[in-house]
């Protein structure tokens, strides 16, 4: 409790600087204030950023998922090597060859492109997200990883299988969940 | 055992572990990511997230549950008269704490308690880290009958132990109001949530029961090894794994094996120097990351810094990359937590009561 003029005077601008930041809040001020507004642009551009990365593996990839779905899938292959040229290192690119690799029973090189696509964007095992592809990735560890094992324990000493085979444990456990 | 079946304090331990338990997996079935039902370290990270400390935008949510584990803590200790402003134990080294307590939970991916959901819910890879907990609370014990102590908390004049709720309460305020400035991730793990009410009011409940019994699972790690089942809280550790184990087990969520499990990584070796640097801190500095919220709430401003720490750890194990994910530890996390193991070597050595 305040005893002398000096607590007096301190609880009584504590009080003003309170009402103060009432009247900001209730006027709507906060809502006007620059800040607010470039916080707000920067989840519209988020968004946007998005919304064009959508838009552009459309663009991009469009002519690959014809082919593929005409059945020419070592044209629709022989066109992702073409765009890897341009679009080095795009996760879009690994996802349509896993994709594709699957339809070709081509499970333990499916498996190896489907997790570098997953490790470089893991939108495509998060159920809410547009690019969701995890029917397919499920479908490659469900026919992939029993065939990957096998093998390995035929050949224990084949390094690329015992490292396509902890690819399918990481997409497994990208496909269970969890915290990332 | 030394204590009553009579003994209140000895069942609200028990209620405390077994709520930790069976909420923390049903947090997990109304919305939370799998197997991190209750995560301090995860939420932290998400936390950290929505304030803005790193970019990663799979992982910004202001999590109710933290709210609630602080307040429910303040308003228990209010009710029963044990609020009390207290601080001044080596400052800096809790803060430091607190960011190394985030970065072996993140390379482990998960604090304490998600350590035991994770084991609960069949996951081999959590024994490593199991492992590593214990050895990191044995060591801290060597220490402390050692002479390592980082010196008493004394009774604090002013409003210093108010400082952290709050903070949780302007948090709160954040929360409902959502200003432009709080990010929530609408992909990714974050946006996996339990309903904001629900996850408030388990916080709150959990809160004020951790507060009350001083449950905590380094705690009960430390009290074990040092008195066996004579502790209640090895007991309240014992209804805390049984609650989750049953829980995951009811509710389907039970897949026992090592490989392909959620949120969890191969290399065993960082998940148990990961989890060995928590166990250790946690001894050296009164309590895991859930207990040093449970404490910051009491009033106790040393525990507060931990907590800003935390904070600040959250942020920097996202945007270091520091954090582990599926795929492994990057090599980041690797120097960081030997980082972290130097920096409680350092402490102990400068802050031994070579008298003792």
């Amino acid at each position: 409790m305040p005893r002398d003029r000096f607590d007096q005077l301190m609880t009584a601008s504590l009080v003003a600087v309170v009402i103060f930041v009432g009247i900001l809040l209730a006027g709507g001020e906060a809502g006007k204030d620059h800040h607010q507004s470039s916080a707000l642009d920067r989840q519209l551009e988020r968004e946007m950023l998005y919304q064009a990365r959508m838009a552009f593996i459309e663009r991009n990839y469009d002519p690959v998922m014809i082919l593929r779905d005409s059945g020419a899938l070592q044209e629709a292959l022989l066109k992702l090597t073409e765009l890897a040229r341009t679009l080095p290192d795009d996760a879009h690119n690994d996802l349509l060859s896993g994709d594709i690799l699957l339809r070709m029973s081509q499970f333990d090189r499916a498996l190896a492109k489907l997790a570098t696509a997953v490790r470089r964007n893991a939108d495509y095992v998060d159920a809410a997200s547009p690019l969701n592809q995890r029917p397919l990735i499920e479908s490659a560890v469900a026919q992939g990883l029993p065939l990957v094992r096998d093998r390995l324990r035929s050949q224990p000493d084949n390094r690329t299988m015992a490292q396509i085979l902890k690819d399918g444990y990481y997409l497994q456990s990208r496909l269970a969940g969890g915290c990332e | 055992m030394s204590f009553s079946l009579q003994d209140r304090h000895f069942w609200v331990v028990l209620v405390a572990g077994l709520s930790l338990g069976i909420l923390g997996v049903f947090l997990a079935v109304w919305g939370n990511p799998q197997n991190s039902g209750i995560c301090v370290s995860c939420f932290i990270e998400n936390s950290s997230g929505a304030l803005g400390l790193h970019d990663n935008e799979r992982m910004q949510y202001l999590r109710p549950e933290l709210i609630g584990f602080v307040l429910g803590s303040i308003v228990c200790a209010g009710v029963f008269r044990e609020f009390r402003s207290r601080g001044g134990s080596a400052p800096l080294a809790r803060l430091v704490s607190g960011i190394f307590l985030i970065v072996g939970s993140a390379v482990f991916i998960g604090c304490p308690i998600k350590l035991f959901l994770r084991l609960t819910a069949g996951d081999l890879t959590a024994v490593a880290g199991v492992f590593g907990l214990v050895a990191g609370v044995w060591i801290g014990l060597q220490g402390l009958a050692r002479g390592i102590d980082l010196g008493r908390s004394e009774e604090e004049r002013g409003a210093t132990g108010l400082l952290i709720p709050a903070g949780f309460v302007l948090l709160f305020v954040f929360l409902l109001a959502r200003p432009a400035f709080i990010i929530f991730s609408e992909r990714g793990s974050a946006a996996q949530h339990a309903p904001l009410m629900v996850s408030l009011v388990i916080g709150l409940l959990l809160g004020a029961l951790a507060q009350r019994s001083r449950f905590c699972i380094t705690g009960s790690v430390r009290d074990s090894l040092l008195m066996g089942s004579r502790s209640p809280l090895f007991w309240g550790f014992l209804a805390f794994f049984l609650g989750a184990l049953g829980t995951s087990l009811v509710t389907g969520r039970f897949s026992f094996g090592l490989y392909g499990q959620p949120g969890a990584h191969l290399e065993h070796l960082w998940s148990f120097l990961g989890m060995l640097l928590v166990g250790w801190l946690s001894v050296l500095i009164g309590g895991c990351p859930f207990r040093q919220l449970i404490k910051a709430g009491e009033g106790d401003a040393d525990a507060g810094l931990a907590v800003v720490g935390m904070l600040l750890g959250g942020g920097l194990v996202q945007s270091w990359d520091i954090a582990a994910t599926a795929a492994g530890v990057s090599i980041t996390g690797k120097i960081s937590v030997l980082a972290g193991l130097a920096f409680v070597l350092v402490v102990s050595l400068f802050s031994r009561d070579r008298t003792v």
